[in-house]
């Protein structure tokens, strides 16, 4: 055994190539597992503590206000003594009109006295205290604190910032400091590291926000803004230009900006941390008996989108450790899955060369086992060398790839800590699962008799499907014909190259849809939106004297009671389905709903007509004529499909704004959105205040769209580096596949040199056998991502109700085959210079 | 008419820092059309004197020519279209693609040349037309020798080298083979030289060459030669 073992040590120096490949392979699978499990695990360990230490909101809500029930005459009165004795006559008109509906509740209180006295409270800063006192009702009885967080948002020439008080007091979202010290006086404020390090600033710098010159005395981070979402102009964190800044109560009042306020609840008792983005969430299907949806429903808290949104800022990179750690594992699998398919070609090449070898030590008395043992030299070897290079660089890589974690999510890094598991598991796992899979494979190879081994000619039978291929391939020329024949000899080295082409192929046909889905998305997204600014208000406003170019748009969310086809019949809907309504005028400004054929069907908004986006049509079937009933309280609402719009997020409607606001008992006049070009809308300081006070948040479109292409370039910046990785991969393998076809047709090669043949015919006959089969296997892999493409994007969308359209063009699936053939030329090349080297004395020797 | 001529030909190899001259001081002239058998032991230099005869390896020192031509000065993609032009090999181990057919297999030869003989009228020849898409591993050694030679005359060379043609066979079929060889060698008048350690085929060679270690100790011209068939082995 142990002569087996030194013969097989010794036959590794000639098989340079293929031991090269399997240390490559199993190499670049254990520095990504290890890479990106150590990068993940100085983030994971730190987060919880985080969350602990910072004591990080279990939920942060907008309180709605219920006016049939959560404010009390003793309250009003309070209030009319307070902060509401300078309100105008015609306010105390219908605050008095309120007070007499709470002394008697057999009375109207139709919502356009809500919104009126909604418009009061917000105007007098009496809404925040009436929120609190709502949530001061419930507080004990289901045991949790709640702090209001003041916060204002500022966008300022390319820089999008978030002023959040500063207050030592805080118990809930404690602010952590990362250098340097808190703000103490007017003039001061701390920054979020990452945008001091992308844009130079050091502590002791100045920094300017609007007309106010201030000194950062610290880097700080916001724990519940572990993902910065700031505005929804900017959905995707730009660490160079978004910024979160602390400063004291006198500094903040001073600042000019959108109002962005919510009350944080951190809960006491044993409650389950509920990270759900799914703002349609069935409540009746969470388990938790005192899920802090299930209370906030029963007190008539509802949750509006950015509650939701604020659960993704805490939740979101804990889905990303998942899936990245998947990922990371699936990887490690996949490339080992290659690299036992190597071994076994490898495997078998070596038992069909050592044949007479094999017969010789099977007839002197060795037994298959002892003889396969031998080549365990090649897993084992190739498994150590690789694991422990892998590793290496996995620990070397890992402070990279955390960084790039930190550009995206802002939680403080925990040092490097050696895990011995990502050491076992990087040498160990190709180690053994090489090993024993290399094992079978001998012992089935080895099974044949000592005497059919040495007999003459034992390794020249050849399969029924060559045989099969010849009979087909008779047609061709000659130089054709032999090619394939070589092709088709070994059929595992074709299946491999096959496989490995198919799978690149996937890989690269995914990224390359990938760089144009959202693009394409954003595009069909955009394509109807004239405007600049998107415009929310606080409240309902009634429309007065449009002098300005501006659109009015009521936007409201109903609920969806009913579909109804044309025959009568029910569509089938899920529970809680809702739609968020936009009411406009047809005469507009900005907004243009374009069909399917890119025609801009506005006009058929009239009374009792709808609009349905395209990602509502296909989900729910939709037809044209069909009847929706949507609700809003008690309030039902009944509209006929006229038209669908060419937009995909969501479930969206456009119907006429006159009409809406008619409908839900208000002035045909009401609007809560203003679509608007006026650059005023992009530095708030410039409006007036009670034009200020009125607006909740400005989305800026073209910052909106610049945010997300800049995100793109970063994004397909990455598509490419991922396409060099596969076209890498595949390199590695085909040289690999092309090394060892070189050498089991060496006798034919050197037959081939003394006939006459030159070394260039021979390695086009010899080597370029695989290209039909690289571009039918490539060409197959197209219709089968977009397949499972579409699968995966129905899956992950149809919970948020979104469908993105997969395609793909000829000239980007032609830049991947490129891709993928300038790996294989290359590949082959690489075994030229071997076949070259052939010496042509081996056609002579016998055998 | 003189084919090859050699002039001063040594060869040595260097293994191990240890020389091994395997020709020493060859002169000889080859005639055409004719049947040339290299005789001697293992070790005694005839394969290397196949070997530089066809161009496979070059002379340390002298002077080689075919049809005045010196090949020893040949660039390494001359000595290939020398081989393609002039040259067929038949081995001991017969060297068939196994993937290819008794037809392609020759026709793996006619395609170097521009004007090769028909396919079908050397396995004719060969006697294999019975077989012709069968695959090596279906044949007998014999058969596969005959499949080698109709592969290498396919491109109709001058000089048909042949090493150790009968080394894997046995006599009626060894004797086979050398038939056929003659039969080509009087049809197409093509060279025959033969490399082996069989003595007996020297009986049916034009001339005979002596080998043993590197040197040329006898050369022999047979006024007449026998037929393969009547030939006995040693």
């Amino acid at each position: 055994m142990k002569l087996l073992l030194i013969n097989s040590l010794k036959g590794l120096k000639k098989k340079k190539v293929q031991m090269f490949g399997i240390i490559i392979m199993v190499m670049l699978s254990t520095a990504i597992y290890t890479g990106m499990n150590t990068a993940i695990d100085r983030l994971e360990d730190k987060y919880y503590d985080y969350l602990n230490d910072q004591n990080v909101e279990d939920i942060s809500v907008a309180v709605n206000v219920n006016y049939e029930n959560d404010i009390t005459i003793e309250h009003m009165n309070s209030y009319l003594n307070n902060e509401l004795s300078n309100a105008t006559s015609e306010e105390k008109e219908i605050l008095n009109y309120y007070i007499n509906y709470l002394n008697n509740k057999t009375m109207e209180l139709p919502l356009s006295t809500k919104v009126a006295l909604e418009n009061i409270f917000t105007k007098y800063n009496v809404l925040n205290k009436i929120k609190m006192n709502i949530l001061s009702n419930i507080s004990t009885k289901y045991d949790f604190d709640y702090e209001l967080e003041l916060s204002k948002i500022i966008s300022e020439d390319d820089n999008l910032i978030k002023v959040i008080l500063y207050d030592d007091n805080n118990e809930i979202n404690k602010t952590y400091l990362v250098d340097g010290r808190y703000p103490k006086n007017e003039n001061e404020i701390t920054i979020l590291p990452g945008y001091a390090k992308v844009n130079k600033i050091n502590i002791g710098d100045s920094y300017k926000i609007g007309d106010n010159t201030y000194e950062i005395v610290g880097f700080t981070y916001a724990p519940d803004y572990i993902y910065p979402l700031i505005s929804f102009s900017m959905p995707i964190f730009d660490e160079k230009t978004n910024n979160i800044v602390f400063m004291n109560q006198t500094a903040y009042e001073k600042v000019i900006g959108i109002n962005d306020n919510s009350f944080a609840i951190k809960y006491n008792g044993e409650i389950k941390r509920e990270f759900e983005l799914n703002s349609n969430q069935d409540i009746n299907d969470l388990k938790t008996e005192n899920s802090i949806f299930k209370i906030f429903n029963e007190n008539n808290i509802s949750f509006d989108y950015n509650t939701f949104t604020r659960i993704g800022r805490i939740g979101a990179v804990q889905l990303e450790f998942s899936t990245d750690r998947l990922f990371a594992d699936y990887f490690l699998y996949v490339l080992l899955g290659i690299s036992v398919v190597i071994i076994m070609i490898i495997t078998k090449k070596r038992i069909d060369d050592e044949r007479l070898q094999i017969g010789v030590l099977k007839s002197l008395g060795y037994n298959k086992y002892s003889i396969a043992t031998s080549y365990l030299v090649y897993p084992i070897i190739g498994s150590l060398i690789g694991g422990l290079l892998g590793y290496l660089i996995g620990i070397s890589v890992n402070k990279p790839i955390a960084t790039i974690y930190l550009s995206f999510y802002n939680v403080p890094l925990e040092n490097y800590i050696f895990n011995l598991t990502y050491l076992k598991n990087s040498v160990l796992i190709p180690m053994i699962t090489l090993s024993i899979l290399s094992y079978l494979i001998a012992i089935i190879m080895l099974r044949k008799k000592p005497l059919s081994l040495l007999k003459e000619g034992s390794n020249l039978k050849i399969n029924i499907f060559t045989k099969l291929i010849n009979k087909i391939t008779s047609i061709f020329k000659f130089e054709y014909r032999f090619k394939y024949s070589l092709a088709f000899r070994s059929i595992g080295k074709l299946f491999l190259v096959s496989i490995t082409s198919f799978c690149t192929g996937m890989l690269i046909i995914l990224v390359l849809i990938g760089s144009n889905l959202f693009s394409n998305v954003i595009k069909e997204s955009f394509s109807g939106m004239k405007y600049k600014y998107m415009i929310y208000t606080n409240s309902v406003g009634f429309e007065q004297n449009n002098t300005e170019n501006k659109d009015y748009i009521l936007n409201m969310n109903l609920e969806v009671k009913n579909i109804k086809k044309i025959n009568g019949e029910n569509v089938e809907i899920k529970e809680d389905t809702s739609f968020s309504i936009i009411g406009t005028d047809t005469a507009s400004n900005y907004l243009e709903i374009l069909d399917d054929n890119n025609k801009n069907i506005i006009s058929n908004l009239t009374t009792n007509k709808i609009i349905v986006n395209q990602n509502a049509k296909k989900l729910l079937n939709l037809e044209i004529g069909y009847i929706i009933e949507l609700s809003y309280e008690d309030i039902t609402l009944e509209y006929e499909i006229a038209g669908f719009s060419e937009e995909y997020m969501g479930y969206s409607a456009y119907v006429l704004r006159s009409d809406l606001s008619n409908k839900l008992g208000l002035q045909g006049n009401a609007y809560n959105m203003i679509y608007s070009d006026d650059d005023k809308y992009n530095n708030i300081s410039d409006l007036k205040e009670e034009e200020q006070q009125q607006i909740a948040y400005v989305i800026n479109l073209e910052e909106l769209k610049d945010n997300i292409m800049k995100q793109m370039d970063r994004f397909n910046g990455s598509i490419y580096i991922i396409i060099i990785f596969a076209s890498i991969m595949a390199l590695v393998i085909i040289a690999v596949i092309a090394n060892i076809v070189v050498e089991e047709n060496k006798k034919t090669i050197s037959l081939m040199k003394v006939m006459g043949y030159k070394n260039k015919k021979i390695s086009n006959i010899v080597l370029n056998i695989y290209t039909p089969f690289i571009v039918i296997a490539y060409l197959l892999s197209i219709p089968v991502t977009i397949k499972i493409l579409e699968s995966i994007v129905s899956a992950l969308t149809k919970d948020i109700e979104m469908t993105i359209p997969i395609q793909i063009t000829p000239s980007l699936a032609a830049l991947g085959l490129l891709g993928l053939l300038i790996a294989y030329y290359i590949a082959i090349s690489l075994s030229k210079k071997v076949l070259n080297k052939i010496p042509l004395a081996i056609a002579l020797k016998r055998e | 008419m003189i084919i090859y001529k050699l002039k001063n030909i040594y060869k040595t190899y260097t293994i191990s820092e240890v020389e091994n001259h395997a020709l020493n001081d060859i002169d000889l002239e080859i005639e055409e059309g004719k049947i040339c058998v290299i005789l001697g032991p293992s070790g005694s230099g005839k394969s290397t004197m196949l070997n530089i005869l066809s161009g496979i390896d070059k002379p340390t020192k002298g002077i080689i020519s075919f049809k005045d031509v010196r090949i020893d000065k040949l660039s390494e993609e001359k000595l290939t279209d020398y081989r393609k032009d002039n040259l067929g090999f038949i081995f001991q181990s017969y060297n068939l693609i196994p993937n290819l057919n008794i037809k392609e297999n020759i026709e793996l030869g006619a395609h170097l040349s521009s004007n090769p003989l028909n396919i079908d009228e050397l396995i004719k020849e060969v006697e294999l037309m019975n077989h012709k898409n069968k695959y090596p591993y279906q044949l007998s050694g014999g058969q596969m020798q005959r499949v080698a030679i109709a592969r290498a005359l396919a491109k109709n060379p001058k000089v048909l080298f042949c090493d150790e043609p009968t080394g894997a066979l046995d006599e009626e079929t060894g004797k086979k083979v050398l038939s056929l060889l003659q039969k080509i060698n009087e049809k197409y008048n093509t060279t025959i030289i033969i490399v082996t350690h069989n003595p007996s085929i020297a009986l049916m060679a034009n001339t005979v060459i002596k080998m043993n270690s590197g040197k040329i100790v006898e050369l022999i011209q047979n006024k007449e030669t026998k037929d393969a068939n009547d030939l006995r082995w040693a």
